[in-house]
């Protein structure tokens, strides 16, 4: 039940909807018990004493409460859709602002395909808890009681008859509630698979197409709708079932009803005209009946769905604030902050650590190059210093301050980070760049792009700073991606600034050219690069060599060749002559 | 647009069998609905009020056992007759309902594969103008429109005929007069229909707009994680995504506004028509020209008419609705942009054959946005077996050339030819096979392994995989993940470096042992001494076939047998490694800046 009683606030914060639906519920069954009397007074009163304007009576009667009835759903279907619509969107942004905060290790763990499901689909499932909380249940009760009152005054036998029914209504679906839950997960996995398999291959088309695997995916996907198709049916199947035999035992109270009344009318005990209303009311409890029993079910069937939308909120945030966190202080001396790292061990999984006790000071201003074999750890001492992480053991320190007690914002914007591969959003490339810093100005945005080397392709483009870039940022090259990357570190103007092989694919010329702009750029700003290029690096004040999670060599360029270790076997390989051309 | 429907359902192949046997269950089910209040009328005609003449009509039904002489054994059969045809009715119901919806969900999923073997075959230009989120909802959600189409209109729109066909016929039966009321109540119901069907259409497409919307924003989100939350812009995206909810909810708002008119509109005139039969019907009885029964005959008629009228009134909103789907689903599948097998394509030739794999450029151009040439008429023939690596400047072209090779884009003026055929005209399946493309970015798919390294050869041994993976140098990383071979990727390959990424994706293009070899860029994120290692691996292995590498180390050139310079989309300079160093152009100065060292040992 807790899993519902989550779902309160989202329900609660349009409780003014929700009173008015309310009121709209208490009226219903009113006209439930007034919309069959206009068939009696014609039955027995106006067509006996042949007086046509008593039939005109009648017919108009029943016009008004259909009018009537015709407004009441109408207003009740406006509010609920506003009030339920809200709820979704409610739900559907906290569980967005979740998905974003969690770390990237979750989702390496998720597929983006499911994740969308949860937030697009499943979270619907505060709409149906609400409306079988609530909403439905409310109304029918109301029928239930006011009409078996009505009932009793006609005929008091006939309604405890009709009642009694009830019951066995009630097992009959009561056993079928269970399976039918675990269809609807069965079917929902297998949708999510789906969409999965599809938002994968589409993201991964040149691969695809490179391989030609495209008919291999369609099959992947005929095989999973195949299944999607089976259980389909089979839910159908189940929950026609349950309809049938609620139905039925309907149909038979129906039946026993229409017997004994007919008895009674022919002792004279009652009229024709009592009959049919009886037999109308009747429709209206089982109406009632039925829609009670039904929501056990559609209750069974957002369980599964609360479930999945409550997995997520509930993942464990690997990266938390605490709850005292503070705001950076910003040290007044320098606008360059040292980075710290004391004794840092941390690992993707427990078993296999990424780094080991690693200690590193990279002083206020200084600029420190990050180099060795690929999946060292380089990357994810990066991750540690922005927080996208936090170390298994250690302590990270900006400036002097434990970053686990700061807020993860102001964390954050100490760092402009150029990750590994450029991340571009479908914007203009303007919005891009003044993506870290929205305030911008076109003057400063202009300034990073000439910085990082952009500002030439870009004004080349036919829109300018204006063009939109395409889902990933297929339509520029993968060099021009990285120089909108970097402009976007550039125009940050943090006091650190962390670059994760920056330069990675532009060719050695415009590499040397950017290189050397972006430090002049950030005179004076703490700088801690990625590069596997030694050229771009041999300028840095100091050179850290890592291995296997740990620090093995440290110094300037200069020092560590002169001590011919593993930074000199890395240069000997790269830089060596060409003479290994055929 | 106007036949969207008949075009949706030849996409998703409607299956003759089954429909057949539902137009059959349809026609049973009227029958037992029309019959249901048959029962109660007799039961008042002749026991309640009896009616002379229908007591002598039905006096058959005093011939049932018991019924001779007790108005209670009649009741109790009529009571029987009840249950029965409800039990009948349900039973076709749910046949119905069980038939409906594997057609339903299986025409789904047929259109949908539809779409997306389209889209797998658009070209990366079409892709780059679009968003993965939106493209996944045309091909998961929107797909759905040919189920609303057939078991929200077709099916339920044939069984409202039947309903309509078969009531009147049993209301003609009765009376006339009546009969034609109740039905002349069609012609103001089809007029209100038609008035209110095309705001319906506008509101609903609009709707699926935004929610396309929202869905790519949280699309982009995700798939951008890292750099979202190192710049600290998760409340941004939180507001962007509020605000599109928001213009979501007044979407939904107005798409519900169009439907309640619609209804409101539609049921309006039904209660009309039923008023007036009440009225008319009242008054036949009062004169005794229709039985009592006849009129509850009538009156519960009219309730059901009203259902299929209803019904009748909701196909066109339905059919709105899925208007909306099914032009988004229609507009990939109208996108010319794809790249497929021409007309006669042939197979390319045995491998076997000499210089079947030389590539050759003639005369190409390509630009992505008229007017803006990325490769102007470029014309070159690499001869089979030879190793050419492709530099220049960033963005001058050089992924582009690579790209027309397996043909994921095809050249705009000019040809590419490979052993003297144009690749428009070679079968795409037996072009791509005999090329191994390793892309910028590796792209890895959330599976095992060894299910990414055979991603282009299913079968392939576990042994086979390891060879190429130890050839790639991604071997000894593999092993120390946990689950080794097995263990499963994360999303994108999210949990390994760029440089474990390209590893793995050459070892792909290893294992696919392709006589042409593409690769773009294959070491750009290694670290010098992994380069050393698969630049040597790459060395061996394009031995003997043909092989075009770009590279902006041009450490990881040092094999290649000749060296092309590429700048703003036309070569600049062609030779091997040596004589263009001593050329002076483009090459020296890349070369000089990356070897500031070893560029005069190079001279002598």
């Amino acid at each position: 039940m807790n899993r519902f009683r989550r779902l309160a606030p989202y329900v609660l914060r349009q409780r003014r909807l929700l009173m008015l639906i309310g009121l709209l519920s208490l009226l219903a069954p009113l006209l439930a018990a007034l919309a069959p009397l206009p068939l009696q007074y014609l039955v027995d009163h106006a067509i006996a004493r042949k007086s046509a304007l008593q039939i005109v009576t009648a017919v108009c009667f029943s016009l008004t409460v259909f009018a009537l009835g015709a407004v009441l759903e109408a207003t009740s279907t406006f509010a609920w859709t506003l009030a339920g619509q809200r709820m979704v969107i409610d739900l559907g942004g906290d569980l967005f602002a979740r998905l974003q905060r969690l770390s990237p290790i979750f989702h390496s763990r998720h597929s983006p395909g499911d994740l969308l499901v949860r937030l697009g689909g499943d979270t619907y499932c505060v709409y149906n808890v609400a409306e079988t909380l609530f909403v439905t249940p409310v109304q029918h009760v109301l029928t239930l009681l006011l009409i078996a009152v009505v009932a009793w005054r006609l005929d008091a036998r006939l309604t405890v008859i009709s009642l009694a029914l009830a019951p066995v209504m009630a097992a009959s679906v009561y056993w079928l509630g269970p399976i039918l839950k675990r269809r609807a997960k069965q079917q929902r996995v297998n949708d999510s698979s789906l969409v999965s398999l599809v938002h994968q291959t589409l993201g991964s088309i040149p691969l695809v197409q490179a391989y030609s695997s495209g008919k291999r995916n369609v099959e992947q996907y005929r095989a999973l709708a195949d299944h999607g198709v089976a259980l389909r049916q089979k839910t159908s199947l189940i929950n026609n079932a349950s309809s049938v035999i609620s139905g039925t035992i309907a149909t038979l109270g129906t039946s026993i009803i229409v017997y004994l009344g007919a008895t009674q009318v022919m002792k004279g005990a009652m009229t024709v005209g009592a009959l049919l209303v009886f037999i109308a009311y009747l429709r209206s409890l089982q109406g009632a009946y039925h829609g009670l029993l039904s929501l056990r079910n559609r209750f069974k069937t957002a369980e599964a769905a609360v479930d999945r939308v409550w997995e997520i909120m509930d993942a464990p945030q690997r990266v938390i604030e605490e709850r005292e966190a503070t705001a950076f202080l910003t040290p007044a001396e320098s606008r360059a902050i040292a980075i710290e790292l004391d004794r840092v061990s941390f690992g993707y999984d427990p078993q296999t650590p990424v780094l080991r006790d690693c200690s590193l000071r990279i002083g206020a201003g200084e600029r420190v190059a990050l180099v060795g074999s690929t999946g060292v750890g380089k990357s994810t001492l990066i991750g540690l210093i922005c927080r996208l992480f936090d170390p298994d053991q250690g302590v990270i320190r900006l400036a002097g301050q434990d970053v686990a007690r700061l807020t993860l914002e102001s964390v954050r914007r100490q760092i402009a980070l150029v990750p590994q591969e450029p991340l571009l959003l479908p914007v203009s490339i303007r919005e891009n760049i003044a993506w870290g810093r929205p305030e911008a100005t076109e003057d400063e945005i202009h300034e990073a792009a000439r910085v990082a080397g952009a500002d030439g392709f870009i004004t080349a483009l036919p829109l300018g700073y204006d063009t939109i870039i395409g889902e990933r940022g297929m339509t520029l090259s993968g060099g021009q991606r990285q120089r909108l990357s970097i402009a976007r570190a550039v125009l940050k103007d943090a006091p650190a600034i962390i670059l994760d092989e920056p330069t990675a694919s532009l060719d050695a010329t415009t590499e040397a050219a950017v290189m050397s702009a972006i430090l002049n750029a950030l005179q004076g700003r703490t700088c801690l690069v990625i590069a596997h290029r030694l050229s771009t690096i041999r300028d840095m004040d100091r050179i850290i060599v890592l291995d296997e999670g740990r620090i093995i060599e440290q110094g300037s360029h200069d020092e560590l060749l002169r001590a011919g270790g593993r930074y000199w076997q890395m240069h000997d390989s790269q830089l060596s002559p060409v003479g290994g051309m055929r | 647009m106007t036949y969207w429907w008949r075009r949706i359902l030849r996409h998703a192949g409607v299956p003759v069998g089954p429909m057949v046997a539902i137009a059959a269950l349809l026609a049973g089910a009227s029958a037992a609905a029309a019959l249901a209040p048959w029962p109660l009328k007799l039961l008042v005609d002749l026991v309640l009020k009896p009616d002379a003449d229908v007591q002598r009509r039905y006096g058959w039904l005093r011939a049932l056992p018991g019924a001779r002489d007790s108005d209670l054994a009649l009741i109790l059969w009529l009571c029987v007759a009840m249950l029965s045809l409800y039990l009948l009715s349900q039973g076709i119901r749910v046949t119905i309902a069980y038939l409906l919806s594997g057609l339903g969900s299986r025409l789904t999923y047929r259109l949908g594969a539809e779409v997306l073997s389209r889209l797998q075959e658009l070209t990366l230009v079409f892709h780059s103008r679009q968003r993965v989120g939106d493209m996944v909802q045309r091909v998961t959600t929107d797909s759905g429109c040919v189920r609303d189409l057939v078991c929200g209109v077709m099916v339920p729109g044939a069984r409202a005929c039947v309903d309509l066909i078969v009531m009147f016929l049993f209301m003609w039966q009765l009376d006339r007069l009546l009969a034609l009321i109740a039905i002349a109540f069609a012609v103001p119901l089809a007029l209100v229909i038609r008035w209110c069907t095309a705001p319906l259409a506008e509101r609903a497409y609009e709707q699926q707009q935004v929610e396309a919307q929202v869905l790519s924003l949280a699309d982009q989100t995700l798939g951008a994680l890292p750099a979202v939350q190192s710049f600290t812009r998760e409340p941004e995206h939180d507001r962007q995504y509020r605000v599109l909810n928001q213009r979501l909810l007044v979407r939904q708002v107005a798409a519900m506004w169009a439907q309640l008119r619609f209804k409101f509109a539609t049921s309006g005139v039904t209660a009309l028509g039923s008023a007036t039969i009440m009225l008319l019907g009242g008054l036949a009885v009062a004169d005794g020209r229709l039985s009592l029964g006849g009129l509850l005959v009538f009156l519960a008629y009219l309730a059901a008419l009203y259902a299929p009228m209803e019904t009748l009134s909701y196909l066109s909103a339905t059919y709105a609705n899925s208007t909306g789907s099914a032009r988004r689903v229609l507009e990939v599948l109208d996108t010319a942009e794809h790249i497929t097998d021409a007309p006669g394509a042939q197979y390319l030739p045995a491998p076997s054959l000499p210089g079947v794999h030389e590539i050759r450029f003639s005369h190409v151009s390509f630009s992505y946005r008229p007017g803006q040439p990325v490769l102007r008429d470029l014309d070159l023939i690499i001869p089979q077996g030879q190793v050419v690596a492709l530099v220049g400047p960033t963005g001058s072209g050089k992924s582009t050339m690579l790209s027309l090779v397996p043909r994921l884009l095809d050249a705009e003026s000019g040809a590419v030819l490979i052993g003297g055929r144009d690749v428009r005209s070679v079968r795409l399946a037996s072009l791509r096979d005999r090329i191994a493309v390793v892309p910028q970015e590796p792209l890895l798919l959330p599976m095992s392994v060894s299910e990414n390294i055979a991603y282009a050869r299913p079968g392939a041994t576990l042994d086979q995989i390891q060879s190429a993976a130890r050839a790639a140098n991604a071997e000894e990383f593999i092993l120390r993940m946990e689950g080794g071979y097995g263990a499963i990727l994360g999303t994108r390959g999210a949990t390994l470096s760029v440089g474990q990424r390209q590893r793995l994706s050459i070892a792909r293009a290893l294992l696919k042992d392709a006589p042409i070899l593409l690769l773009d860029e294959p070491t750009s994120a290694l670290d010098p001494l992994t380069e050393r290692n698969v630049v040597d691996a790459l060395a061996r292995l394009s031995l003997g076939r043909t092989c075009i590498i770009i590279a902006h180390r041009l450490s990881t050139i040092r094999h290649a047998d000749r060296v092309l310079v590429l700048d703003e989309g036309a070569i600049v300079q062609d030779g091997t490694y040596a004589q263009l160093v001593a050329q002076d152009g483009l090459f020296r100065q890349m070369h000089q800046v990356a070897h500031p060292f070893a560029a005069v040992e190079v001279r002598t």
